[in-house]
C-alpha cells in the first residue's frame, strides 16, 4: 500500500562497510608526543608514537588469534605488576594508582601494537577477563550457544588511557586542558555527520570548550573550599596518631601483637639503651569508654616544637651537644617507618642523629623527636647519653601547661589515696622514697602480669574506676595498666609523672652483635620526677619478658630473615654508593619476568601457528624443489612431443607421451621420479641423486634437440 | 526470588531505553567520563579534573542537542524474501522516502521489535541448561539464568543501517541486514529512524511509516558428510536422464528371446533380422529409493533445547539428501494427528515446502503419540529403502520403532539428541547427539554405523 509507484526508487544505500572504525589517523601519536611532553620524557613519547603510527607505512601483519590477543593481555597485566611491584617496594601503596595512570601509555602499548599489527580488526571484550573467559568456554562446551562478546578496535582505550595520563600531574595554567580538548575534539570529528553537521560539529565544540573551561574553574573553586573544610574538621576531630594514645585498659580478651622484628638495635659504643622511647604522654582520660593517654592539642606544646638543626645535607641532626665529661653512646637503628609523620622510638636523651635522611625532624619539650620522610626503612645513628641519671627533658614546673604532669582524674582519685594510705605513703614524702615504696609493691606477689583478661574487668558503668579496679581487686593486667596506675599513684602522692610508650630493648641476638626489638617488645612505663630529673619507673612484674618469647613460633626464625632482607634492600636501595648494579637490577628483574612471558608466550604462538596451516611456512614449502632441473628438460622436450597443459600433473603429461618419447622413455621417467622427490619428498634428494638428475636432464635436452621437431614429422 | 526478577526487569528496560539513546561511541565517552571522575576528586595533585570537566561539558551539550535536534520522518517500505534460515544474516531492501519538512542528514534505519521479557513465573521456573554446573553465586543471582531466557525471547539480530541523507521528498533504497535466531515466523514492525547529536555520542530517534512484514525463518542446518543412502543410484552420474513420470519411465536392460504373450511393441525388429528369430527388448521398471525422515516431537520434560536441535538435524537431512532420484517423506507427531510431507522427485513439493513446515513444528506433549508414530512408520515401512529417526531420547518404546524397521529390512539410521555432554555407553547403530556438539557429531556420521 505504501505505494511504490509514488516515488522513485532513490539511489541506493548500501550497507554499512564492515571496516571498523578506528581512531583517526595520527591521532595517537600526537596524543602520546603530548602525554611525554606533560610528563618530561619527550623521547619516549616519540618513539611510542613512531611504534603506534608507523602501521600506516608497514604492510606486514602478524596473524593473531583471539587465545594470542589474550596472552598479550597477560603480558600488559605482568607489566601493571612490576609497576606494581615497584611501588610497593617503595612503599607507595597510595601513589600506585598514580603511577598505573601516568604509565599507561606504556603498559598498554604490547595490547596496542598487537591491534595494530595484527590481522584482526577488532579484539574481543572478554579478552581482557579471565572469568568472562572461563565463563564463555563453558558455555560453548555445554552448547548454550552465549551471544557473541561485544568487540572494538583496542585504539579507542589506548587514545582514553594517554588522554588520562595527560592529566596526572599537577601543573598551571591550561596546558593540559589545551592538549586534552585538541585530542578529545580530533577523536570526536570523525563522528560528524558530513555537509551541514559539521558546522552543528563546530558550533557544538565551540560551546563544549567555553563550559568545560567555566567547569573546571568552578570544580577548582569547590573543591578548594571542600578541601580547606575537610582539613578543618579532620584536625579539629581526629588528632593525629601519635598525639594521643588509646591504651587496652578495661578491655577483655587477649591482647595480641606482631612477634615480627620492628627495630634492630647495634650498639656502637657505650651502653645500651634501656628502652626505645616513642612517646611520652601527659593526660589521662576515658573517652568513649577507652582509656586514653594524650597530650591534648594544646597549642603551647606544639609550638614549642623545634625544628632540629640540619648540619650535613639532611642527614645529620643536632640537637644539644652532649656536656663535657660525660661519655656519649651510640646506637644503630633500622626498621621501618610506615607513615610520613612519625615520632621516632630513640633511646632517651638521644642528642645526635647521623645519616638519618628526612625532611625534617622536631623535638618537643617532653622529648620526643618527630620524624618528617618518605615511608620505608630507616638506618642511622642515634648519639645518647648513656648516664640516664641526668635527663634534660623540660622539667615539670616551668610551663603553664605543666599542672598537667600532677593531674589525676576525679573519678579514680579516692581510690588512688586509699592505696596510698594502704602503703603508708604520704604527700610530701621524698620523691625517691615514694618511687621505692611503689617499685616494692608492684613488685610484690600480689601483682601479676597477664594479656589475657577477663570476668569484671572494665565493665560497663565502671569505666571511670579502671585505674582503681586494677589497684584494688583485680591486679593482674600488662604493662599499660601498670604503668598507667604508676603515673597516678605518683601524681596522687605529689610526685610529677608522665606516662611514656615506646619500646623495651631486651632480645639480644649474639650471632649478629644486635638487639632485636619486635612488636611483642611494645612496652609502656611511668616517668618521675626525682631529684631533678626524670626517672624511669618500670613496674611492670619482670615475667612480663619470659611470657612475650614464649609466644614465637616456629617459623619466626624465617619471618624474621625476611624482614631482615626486606629492611637491608631497602636500605641499600636508598643507599646512593651502589651506583650502576642497581640501575641494572630492575631492569634485570623485569627482564627475566618478561623473558618468562615471552617464553610462555611463544610457545603458544607455535602451537597456534600448528593449527593454521597457511603462512609463510607453507609457502616456502611449496618453493622447494623449483631450482629442479627436470624444468630445463621439460622446455626442450616441448619441441619434440606436445607440451604439458596448464594445471596437469607430470605424470599424466608422461603417460600420455610415452609413445612419442620412444628410447628416450626410461631417462625421462627416471628424471621424473628423481624430480618428483625432489619437489615432495620430506627428505630430499642427496647430493649424488641431484647430480644424476641434473646429467639426465641435460641428456635428455640433447637428445631432443637432436630429433625432429613436432612440427616438421 | 520476586526482588531478582524485579531488578532483571527493569534492568532490562533500562538498558533497552539507553541503547535507543546512546551510540557505542557515546557509551564509551561516558565511561570514559566516569573514570575520569575518579581521578578528579583529587585536583590538589592532578589535572584530571580538567579533562573530567571536559567530558562532561561534552556529554552534556550532546546530550542537549541530541534531544533538541529534529526527528526523523520517513515513509518506508521493505523488499524482503520469503525465507530466512536461523543464524544466517538476511539482507533485503527497504525503500524510504524522507515525508518531512526538512532535509534529513545523517539518518540510520534500525528495525524495532519490542524486546520480550521473561515474566516472573519463568524466570523461577525454567532453569538455564546446565545451571547446576554453574557457581554458587550465579545459582544464588540467576542473572545468567536472566540473560538465558532474554536471548531465548529475541527474535533476531538487526543491525543498524548505514547512515544516509535525504533531501525532502527524496527517495533512496537502504540495505539492511538482520540474523534471525530461531525458527519460526519473523515479524517485523516499525522501523525507527536515527538521528544522533553533532558529536554522533546521542540518538534521537523518529518513526518511519511502514506496513508489518513477515519471513519465514528455516531451521539452522547443519552441514551432513556426503551419505551413501541405500538404494541410491550413486556413482552414476550424468548416466541416466529421469523422465517426467513416477515410475513410467522404464529402463532399457537387454535383449532376450521372445516368449509367448510379449508385446509385440516390444519386439527388436533388428536383432530379429539378424539372427532371424524373434528377439524383443527387455525393461525393468525404473524405480525411486524412498526415504523416510522420522521427526520425534513428542518431548515429555526435556529441554526445548534438545527439541530445537532435533529440528535442526531433521531440516539437514531434508535439504541435503539427494532428492532428485528418491523420495522423501518427512513423518512426525503434529497437534492433531500424524503429518506427512513429501518431497523428491516429480513430487509437487520441494524441499522449501518441507522446510517450511519444519520451521513451524512445534513440540507434542501427547503420551500416545509415541504409539501412533510406530504404527504410521509401520504401515510405511514396506516401500522403504532406508529410514532416519531423529529422536528425542532412547526409551523402550523409541528403540521398538528403530527395530520395527530394522526387522522388515528398512535400513535405519538412528539420531537421538540428548541434553549435553552425559556421556552414554555407545550402541551399535544409535549415534548420540549432544546439544551443543551436534554439528561436530554429524560431521562424522556414516549410514549405518
Amino acid at each position: 500500500m505504501n505505494g511504490v509507484e509514488r516515488w522513485p526508487a532513490g539511489r541506493a544505500i548500501p550497507r554499512e562497510s564492515e571496516s571498523v572504525r578506528e581512531p583517526p589517523p595520527y591521532l595517537l601519536g600526537a596524543a602520546l608526543i603530548s602525554w611525554s611532553w606533560i610528563i618530561d620524557w619527550m623521547w619516549l613519547g616519540i618513539v611510542l608514537a613512531l611504534a603506534v603510527e608507523s602501521h600506516r607505512r608497514v604492510s606486514w601483519r602478524w596473524d593473531f588469534s583471539d587465545e594470542d590477543y589474550v596472552r598479550i593481555w597477560n603480558v600488559c597485566v605482568a607489566l601493571f605488576l612490576c609497576v606494581g611491584v615497584f611501588q610497593a617496594l617503595d612503599g607507595r601503596f597510595l601513589g600506585m594508582a598514580r603511577a598505573f595512570q601516568k604509565w599507561l601509555p606504556v603498559l598498554l602499548l604490547p595490547m596496542q601494537l598487537a591491534q595494530i599489527y595484527g590481522t584482526q580488526r577488532t579484539v574481543s571484550l572478554v579478552t581482557f577477563s579471565m572469568v568472562a573467559r572461563r565463563k564463555r568456554e563453558l558455555d560453548l562446551k555445554l552448547g548454550r550457544d552465549p551471544r557473541p562478546p561485544l568487540r572494538f578496535h583496542f585504539g579507542h582505550v589506548y587514545l582514553a588511557a594517554t588522554i588520562m595520563a595527560l592529566g596526572v600531574e599537577r601543573s598551571d595554567g591550561y596546558t593540559v586542558f589545551l592538549l586534552a580538548s585538541a585530542l578529545i575534539l580530533w577523536a570526536l570529528w570523525p563522528l560528524a555527520t558530513p555537509g551541514k553537521g559539521r558546522l552543528a560539529w563546530i558550533a557544538a565544540a565551540g560551546m563544549t570548550l567555553v563550559l568545560g573551561h567555566a567547569g573546571q574553574r568552578t570544580w577548582e573553586s569547590v573543591q578548594r573550599d571542600v578541601e580547606h573544610w575537610a582539613t578543618e574538621w579532620f584536625q579539629r576531630n581526629r588528632p593525629g596518631s601519635h598525639e594521643m594514645a588509646v591504651t587496652e585498659i578495661g578491655e577483655v580478651g587477649e591482647i595480641k601483637l606482631s612477634p615480627n622484628i620492628v627495630w634492630r638495635v647495634r650498639v656502637a659504643t657505650g651502653a645500651p639503651p634501656r628502652y626505645l622511647r616513642e612517646n611520652v604522654y601527659r593526660r589521662y582520660r576515658v573517652v568513649a569508654g577507652a582509656a586514653t593517654w594524650s597530650n591534648g592539642r594544646d597549642p603551647r606544646m606544639i609550638m614549642q616544637e623545634v625544628p632540629l638543626r640540619n648540619a650535613r645535607d639532611g642527614s645529620d641532626w643536632e640537637w644539644a651537644p652532649i656536656p663535657e665529661g660525660r661519655e656519649a653512646s651510640a646506637a644503630t637503628l633500622r626498621g621501618r617507618l610506615k607513615r610520613v609523620i612519625l615520632p621516632l622510638p630513640v633511646p632517651r636523651e638521644t642528642t645526635r642523629f647521623v645519616d638519618l635522611t628526612a625532611a625534617e625532624l622536631r623535638r618537643s619539650p617532653l622529648g620526643v623527636f618527630v620524624v618528617t620522610t618518605d615511608p620505608g626503612s630507616l638506618d642511622f645513628l642515634a648519639v645518647y647519653d648513656g648516664d640516664v641519671a641526668k635527663a634534660r627533658d623540660e622539667p615539670p614546673l616551668s610551663t603553664a601547661a605543666a599542672r598537667s604532669d600532677l593531674e589525676t582524674p576525679e573519678s579514680e582519685l579516692p581510690g588512688l589515696n586509699r592505696v596510698l594510705e594502704s602503703l603508708g605513703i604520704n604527700e610530701g614524702d621524698p620523691a625517691r622514697a615514694i618511687v621505692m615504696r611503689l617499685r616494692q609493691w608492684f613488685a610484690s606477689e600480689e601483682f601479676r602480669y597477664t594479656r589475657h583478661l577477663e570476668g569484671r574487668n572494665g565493665v560497663e558503668g565502671m569505666r571511670d574506676t579502671l585505674i582503681t579496679q586494677f589497684l584494688e581487686e583485680n591486679r593482674a593486667g600488662h604493662c599499660e595498666y601498670f604503668a598507667s596506675a604508676t603515673v597516678l599513684l605518683l601524681r596522687a602522692a605529689g610526685v610529677p609523672a608522665r606516662y611514656a610508650v615506646g619500646f623495651a630493648v631486651r632480645e639480644y641476638d649474639s650471632q649478629r652483635e644486635e638487639f632485636v626489638v619486635r612488636g611483642l617488645h611494645a612496652h609502656s612505663w611511668a616517668m618521675a620526677w626525682v631529684d631533678g630529673a626524670w626517672e624511669e619507673v618500670d613496674t611492670t612484674p619482670a615475667s612480663w619478658e619470659t611470657e612475650e618469647r614464649a609466644e614465637l613460633s616456629r617459623w619466626q626464625g624465617l619471618r624474621d630473615m625476611l624482614s631482615r632482607w626486606r629492611v637491608d634492600f631497602d636500605l641499600w636501595r636508598q643507599s646512593e654508593e651502589k651506583g650502576i648494579v642497581w640501575s641494572l637490577i630492575p631492569l634485570g628483574i623485569a627482564g627475566v619476568l618478561m623473558g618468562l612471558v615471552l617464553v610462555r608466550f611463544l610457545r603458544g604462538f607455535r602451537r597456534s601457528g600448528r593449527r593454521t596451516p597457511s603462512g609463510p611456512a607453507s609457502s616456502a614449502w611449496e618453493r622447494i624443489g623449483l631450482d629442479s632441473e627436470w624444468y630445463e628438460a621439460e622446455r626442450a622436450l616441448a619441441s619434440v612431443v606436445p607440451g604439458r597443459r596448464e594445471g596437469q600433473p607430470l605424470r599424466s603429461w608422461y603417460e600420455g607421451t610415452r609413445i612419442l618419447l620412444e628410447d628416450l622413455g626410461p631417462r625421462v621417467e627416471r628424471a621424473l621420479d628423481l624430480h618428483y622427490r625432489l619437489r615432495f619428498d620430506p627428505k630430499g634428494l642427496d647430493p649424488e641423486e641431484r647430480g644424476e638428475l641434473a646429467e639426465l636432464a641435460r641428456v635428455i635436452g640433447e637428445e631432443a634437440l637432436r630429433r625432429p621437431a613436432l612440427s616438421e614429422r | 526470588m520476586r526482588l531478582l526478577h524485579y531488578f532483571y526487569r527493569a534492568g532490562g528496560r533500562w538498558s533497552t531505553a539507553a541503547q535507543a539513546r546512546v551510540t557505542r561511541a557515546g557509551a564509551f565517552l561516558l565511561g570514559a567520563t566516569v573514570v575520569s571522575a575518579v581521578g578528579a576528586l583529587d585536583s590538589l595533585n592532578s589535572m584530571q579534573y580538567q579533562i573530567f570537566s571536559l567530558l562532561t561539558m561534552i556529554v552534556l551539550v550532546g546530550a542537549t542537542a541530541g534531544a533538541l535536534g529534529r526527528r526523523g520522518r520517513l515513509e518506508a517500505e521493505r523488499t524482503l524474501p520469503r525465507h530466512a534460515t536461523a543464524g544466517h544474516p538476511l539482507r533485503y531492501r527497504v525503500r524510504v522516502r524522507n515525508a518531512g519538512r526538512w532535509r534529513l542528514a545523517g539518518a540510520r534505519l534500525s528495525e524495532w521489535v519490542e524486546p520480550v521479557l521473561p515474566d516472573y513465573q519463568e524466570f523461577r521456573q525454567r532453569e538455564e541448561p546446565f545451571e547446576r554446573k554453574r557457581n554458587v553465586f550465579d545459582r544464588v543471582f540467576k542473572y545468567y539464568r536472566w540473560l538465558w531466557l532474554v536471548e531465548l525471547k529475541r527474535p533476531a539480530r538487526f543491525d543498524v543501517s548505514a547512515a544516509f541523507t535525504l533531501a525532502r521528498r527524496e527517495g533512496a533504497s537502504v540495505e539492511m541486514t538482520l540474523t534471525p535466531l530461531r525458527r519460526g515466523v519473523l515479524r517485523l514492525g516499525p522501523i525507527r529512524v536515527l538521528t544522533t547529536d553533532p558529536f554522533g555520542l546521542f540518538l534521537r530517534s523518529g518513526w518511519a511509516a511502514i506496513g508489518a512484514a513477515t519471513v519465514v525463518v528455516l531451521p539452522k542446518r547443519y552441514g551432513l558428510p556426503a551419505l551413501e543412502m541405500p538404494g541410491s543410484s550413486r556413482y552414476d552420474l550424468g548416466g541416466r536422464v529421469a523422465a517426467a513420470g513416477v515410475g513410467h519411465s522404464d529402463e532399457f536392460v537387454g535383449l532376450r528371446d521372445y516368449r509367448p504373450g510379449d508385446p509385440p511393441r516390444n519386439i527388436h525388429w533388428r536383432s530379429w533380422a539378424r539372427l532371424g528369430r524373434p528377439v524383443v527388448k527387455e525393461f525393468e521398471d525404473e524405480t525411486f529409493p524412498r526415504y523416510a525422515l522420522v521427526l520425534d516431537t513428542l518431548l515429555e520434560d526435556g529441554p526445548d533445547q534438545c527439541f530445537e536441535e532435533a529440528v535442526s538435524v531433521a531440516a539437514s537431512f531434508a535439504a541435503t539428501l539427494d532428492t532428485k532420484e528418491s523420495f522423501l517423506d518427512l513423518l512426525f507427531v503434529g497437534p492433531r494427528a500424524i503429518a506427512v510431507s513429501a518431497s523428491g522427485h516429480g513430487s509437487a513439493r520441494e524441499v522449501e515446502n518441507m522446510l517450511e513446515v519444519l520451521a513451524l513444528v512445534e513440540p507434542v506433549r501427547d503420551p500416545g503419540g509415541l504409539a501412533l508414530l510406530r504404527k504410521e512408520v509401520g504401515l510405511r515401512s514396506g516401500g522403504l529403502s532406508a529410514c532416519i529417526l531423529v529422536l528425542l531420547g532412547w526409551d523402550a518404546d523409541r528403540r521398538a520403532l528403530a527395530q520395527d524397521l530394522r526387522r522388515k529390512g528398512v535400513e535405519t539410521l538412528v539420531l537421538v539428541v540428548t541434553e549435553g555432554l552425559n556421556h552414554r555407553p555407545a550402541e551399535p547403530g544409535v549415534t548420540f547427539l549432544p546439544a551443543g556438539m551436534v554439528r561436530e557429531r554429524l560431521l562424522t556420521l556414516r549410514f549405518g554405523s
